[in-house]
């Protein structure tokens, strides 16, 4: 995994190198925000931690500007001060997690151990034609993808492997979608589950259920794959940040009881 | 003008003015008499002097005839007088111009011829023909009366011829009274206007040639005697000329004007009535006399109007006067009446003279039983030495005398008396005013205890700041502190930071070092533990996040915080708490307040101990209690260990206790220790229960 450190202190960099490279991380050390933005376009990182305060441009600053360059990928700031820094206007700006310097390494490393993991997706639908290109799309964006067109088949991938993430259809032929869903909520809390559905107005009352029942987010049919795998991807960088002290209370709850407040409306 | 003076001064001016006005008329009147009379006195004048006129020219027709007669005898005679020629002479005198009888008569009175149906001559005509021939002229024979014919004869001498050497003359007779009546007939007729002619009659006597207007019976007589001598034909027949007021011969009042025939003796007389001639005169008069009654009576009213304007203006002022001087008793009354001031006047051995409307209120008395009463008697035996004083040397008293009121109860009045002097001097008696001071009085006793009040007040508000300040004191001595910590923690943490990454790596690369190596580690990596949770307090100190508070059941966070501390083995610990205290706080800044706690706890116990946890309800809250049994703390250093940068311990800088506090203080809590030296400690952290108690 290829991660962007900046921090203006060379030791710092110097040792972070060391850890993460015995973890097997390719580390791109910064020594300012403005060394960051050069390198940043042909590192593509696939994390960013960056220190709070640095020469010239701030640590928040650097971060603002690195977000149009990379996009989607998470960012951590690390910080010496406890006061200095707002954590709520920070997690609002899309920072993940707000680190105390010295930093809890063995945190980090878990962070990074599972930012990097390949997550198993499980999509939950009874059109085998949307479930074969969404795989394909999710495949493609370094996700592993099993696929139930079933309650039954939902059961038994849940009972024998690991599964990350469910993208769940409302509409499963003679199944309710809804009662699929609180079926999967009773058996794992934790799992995120991504509603979508191609009756936006027939569902509104399941989605609006499925809401209360704490369902990660709801998108419409057809709905653009880049939109999906966003979504996943955020769902994916927070849970993997709940491991981190200093992590936004989302993380924090997704890291804790693997779900949120969906967004059916949205 | 005063309204008495004003109806005698109307009088005497009106009576004034009457006097003008009769003056006025009486002249007026007197004029106008005499215009009348001058008017009737021309007008008798002139017919008088035509008849005068007429009388003189028959007189002269008949001396003519008379001189004619004579004159032609001698050619006509034919020498002899007593002839045929004479006789026709005269006859045709007689006949043409009608007399009584024409002759021709000798000196001797003999009659020598005479016309035919000549009347016998009287005697006294041939007396006249004597004096005629005697004097060679003219004469007019006496006038006498013959029955009720009066003669006249006309006696002319005939120079030319003689009778027998006797000188002779024309006589002719004439009847006057036929002759002149027709004369004297009114031409311009008036009411009672009268003329007439008179003669002397021989015995002093008067005979009335004409005959009299207002004497209907014929004949006129001859008045011989007439008592009045005013009477105007005696007047006339006496030779006076004159326009006068006479009496007639009926004894009326005449204006009359006489004349005098000379030839005859005659006299004329033109008369008319005084009544006739003041009749235009009378009608005037009584014009006048009503116009002047009528001025004085339009005078008298005028006067009476303007008098009595006068007097209804004088009345009107009286009243007017009488009503100001009313409304200015009623003012002085009313304001004696409405005065919340005691008002009373006595006279000058202190009897009560006057009593306001306060005075009887206070006292419950009325006007009735106090009027006359000595006025200690009645407003308090204080005031005798006070109204005698005044008295005495007048000035102005005053006393703050007690008054026992109607109801019973006792006011404090403050009296000032003062003379009360006839307006010419001379002491009438006292004026006392009283004002009630009662309530002032209260109140100022209740203002001094105010005041004392708010000096205590004061003071206590003085502490206050003064505690006030030192907490500014000492929130600056944090703000400096804050600044310190912030700096500090950044150029510690980094290193700190590097110094962890080390290690780290240290450890991550070398898993099988030596043993004495991986002991070092170890201890490097504890002190750095120690260093971040030095700087860590600090930063907290400073920092002092907002609280987040929610319910937070006791017990179970007290666990929590057990098992975040490693328990010295010589300690005993015992959680009391029920499991159902619950607190209204910020679990994770309460977790801080009670690790700190703890902490303390097993440092003041080195040598072993019970440190039990303990809750309680307290007020609208719950309390919770940290007690150990450790060394205890002196009690001068009781309330400083809350005090930053405080400590008694060789390690820490001393902020544990004062952040604990300050936490808890921002959850809306208080946290309080007792202690005893010796024998240990409790902290006591009261936080409230319910979410309204939290700040």
């Amino acid at each position: 995994m290829n991660i962007l450190v900046v921090d203006d202190d060379p030791r710092m960099l110097t040792t972070l190198t060391d850890i993460f490279g015995e973890f097997g991380h390719d580390v791109t050390a910064a020594a300012s925000g403005e060394e960051a933005l050069a390198v940043a376009g042909s590192a593509r990182p696939e994390c960013v931690l960056m220190d709070f305060r640095l020469p010239g441009m701030s640590g928040v600053e650097a971060l603002e500007a690195l977000r149009p360059l990379l996009p989607g990928v998470p960012m951590v700031l690390m910080t010496a001060y406890g006061f200095e820094v707002t954590p709520e206007a920070l997690w609002e700006r899309g920072v993940l997690a707000v680190l105390e310097k010295p930093l809890d390494l063995g945190a980090v490393l878990s962070f990074l151990n599972e930012l990097g993991r390949t997550h198993t997706v499980l999509v939950v639908d009874d059109d085998p034609l949307f479930t074969q290109t969404l795989a394909a799309v999710l495949e493609a964006s370094n996700y592993r993808v099993e696929t139930a067109a079933c309650p039954g088949q939902v059961w038994r991938h849940l009972d024998r492997s690991h599964v990350d993430l469910t993208v769940l259809d409302l509409k499963l032929g003679p199944y309710d979608g809804l009662e699929v869903f609180k079926s999967i909520r009773s058996r794992q809390p934790c799992l995120p589950v991504v509603i979508v559905t191609g009756y936006p107005v027939e569902c509104r009352a399941q989605v609006r259920a499925a809401g209360a029942s704490c369902a990660y987010a709801c998108l419409y049919k057809p709905f653009d794959a880049g939109e999906l795998v966003a979504t996943l991807d955020t769902i994916t960088q927070r849970v993997s940040a709940a491991v981190l002290p200093g992590a936004s209370p989302a993380c924090a709850k997704e890291g804790v009881h693997g779900c949120s407040r969906a967004h059916p409306d949205s | 003008m005063t309204g008495r003076g004003l109806p005698w001064l109307l009088i005497v001016v009106y009576i004034a003015a009457g006097l003008v006005v009769a003056c006025q008329l009486r002249g007026g009147l007197a004029a106008e008499r005499e215009r009348a009379l001058q008017h009737w006195s021309l007008r008798v004048e002139s017919v008088a002097a035509t008849i005068e006129d007429h009388v003189n020219l028959w007189l002269s027709e008949r001396r003519r005839d008379c001189l004619a007669v004579a004159g032609i005898l001698p050619e006509c005679a034919g020498g002899d007088l007593s002839g045929l020629g004479a006789r026709v002479v005269l006859t045709r005198v007689k006949e043409a111009y009608g007399y009584l009888g024409a002759y021709i008569i000798t000196s001797h009175g003999e009659v020598i011829n005479a016309a035919p149906g000549s009347a016998p001559l009287p005697d006294d005509c041939r007396r006249d023909q004597s004096e005629a021939l005697a004097r060679g002229q003219w004469v007019v024979d006496e006038t006498h009366l013959e029955g009720e014919t009066i003669h006249l004869g006309f006696v002319t001498p005939i120079g030319a011829l003689d009778y027998h050497g006797l000188d002779c003359a024309v006589v002719l007779l004439v009847d006057a009274r036929a002759q002149l009546v027709e004369l004297l007939s009114e031409t311009v007729p008036t009411r009672t206007g009268e003329s007439l002619l008179a003669a002397k009659a021989p015995q002093g006597g008067i005979i009335f040639i004409t005959p009299l207007r207002h004497w209907p019976q014929q004949p006129v007589p001859t008045i011989i005697e007439h008592p009045d001598t005013r009477l105007a034909a005696r007047s006339a027949v006496e030779g006076n000329v004159t326009t006068s007021q006479f009496v007639d011969y009926r004894g009326h009042e005449v204006l009359a004007t006489t004349r005098r025939i000379e030839a005859t003796g005659w006299g004329v007389v033109r008369k008319v009535d005084l009544e006739e001639v003041l009749a235009g005169y009378s009608e005037l008069a009584g014009q006048y006399v009503r116009q002047g009654v009528l001025a004085v009576l339009g005078l008298g009213c005028l006067l009476f109007g303007v008098w009595a304007q006068q007097r209804s203006a004088h009345y009107r002022r009286q009243l007017e006067l009488e009503r100001r001087l009313q409304e200015e008793t009623d003012l002085i009354a009313g304001i004696l009446e409405s005065t919340e001031a005691l008002t009373v006047a006595t006279d000058a051995s202190g009897h009560i003279t006057r009593f306001n409307a306060a005075c009887r209120r206070l006292t419950g008395q009325d006007d009735r039983s106090v009027l006359g009463q000595p006025v200690w008697e009645v407003l308090g035996s204080g005031l005798r030495a006070a109204v005698l004083e005044v008295c005495r040397s007048g000035g102005v008293a005053e006393a703050r005398l007690p008054l026992t009121t109607a109801a019973g109860g006792e006011r404090l009045i403050d009296w000032r008396l003062t003379q009360l002097v006839y307006p010419g001097g001379g002491l009438r008696g006292v004026v006392a005013t009283g004002i009630d001071v009662t309530a002032r009085q209260r109140a100022e006793g209740e203002l001094r205890r105010l005041n004392e009040e708010l000096e205590h007040r004061v003071r206590r508000r003085t502490a206050e700041l003064e505690q006030a300040h030192e907490q500014l004191l000492r929130s600056e001595r944090l703000s400096a502190i804050g600044q310190l910590a912030g700096s500090l923690a950044h150029e510690l943490r980094n290193p700190l930071g590097v110094i962890s990454n080390a290690l780290y790596y240290l450890r991550l690369v070398q898993p099988e070092a030596a043993p004495k190596v991986r002991e070092y580690l170890d201890i490097i990596g504890g002190e750095v533990n120690q260093a971040q949770r030095v700087i860590s307090e600090l930063l907290d100190f400073v920092r002092l996040p907002r609280p987040r508070p929610q319910p937070v059941v006791l017990a179970g966070l007290v666990e929590e915080a057990l098992r975040r501390e490693r328990v010295p083995p010589q300690v005993v610990v015992r959680n009391d708490i029920p499991s159902s205290a619950v607190a209204w706080a910020d679990p994770h800044q309460l977790r801080q307040v009670l690790a700190n706690l703890i902490t303390n706890a097993f440092q003041a116990m080195p040598d072993g101990g019970t440190l039990v946890f303990a809750a309680q309800t307290v007020a609208a809250g719950t309390e919770l209690l940290v007690s150990d049994t450790g060394c205890g703390i002196p009690g001068q250093d009781l309330e400083r260990i809350f005090q930053p940068l405080f400590t008694t311990k060789s390690r820490g800088i001393g902020l544990g206790l004062s952040i604990s506090r300050a936490l808890v203080e921002a959850n809306g809590g208080t946290l309080t220790v007792t202690s005893e030296v010796g024998k240990g400690s409790t902290f006591a952290v009261y936080l409230p229960r319910e979410e309204a108690g939290a700040s």
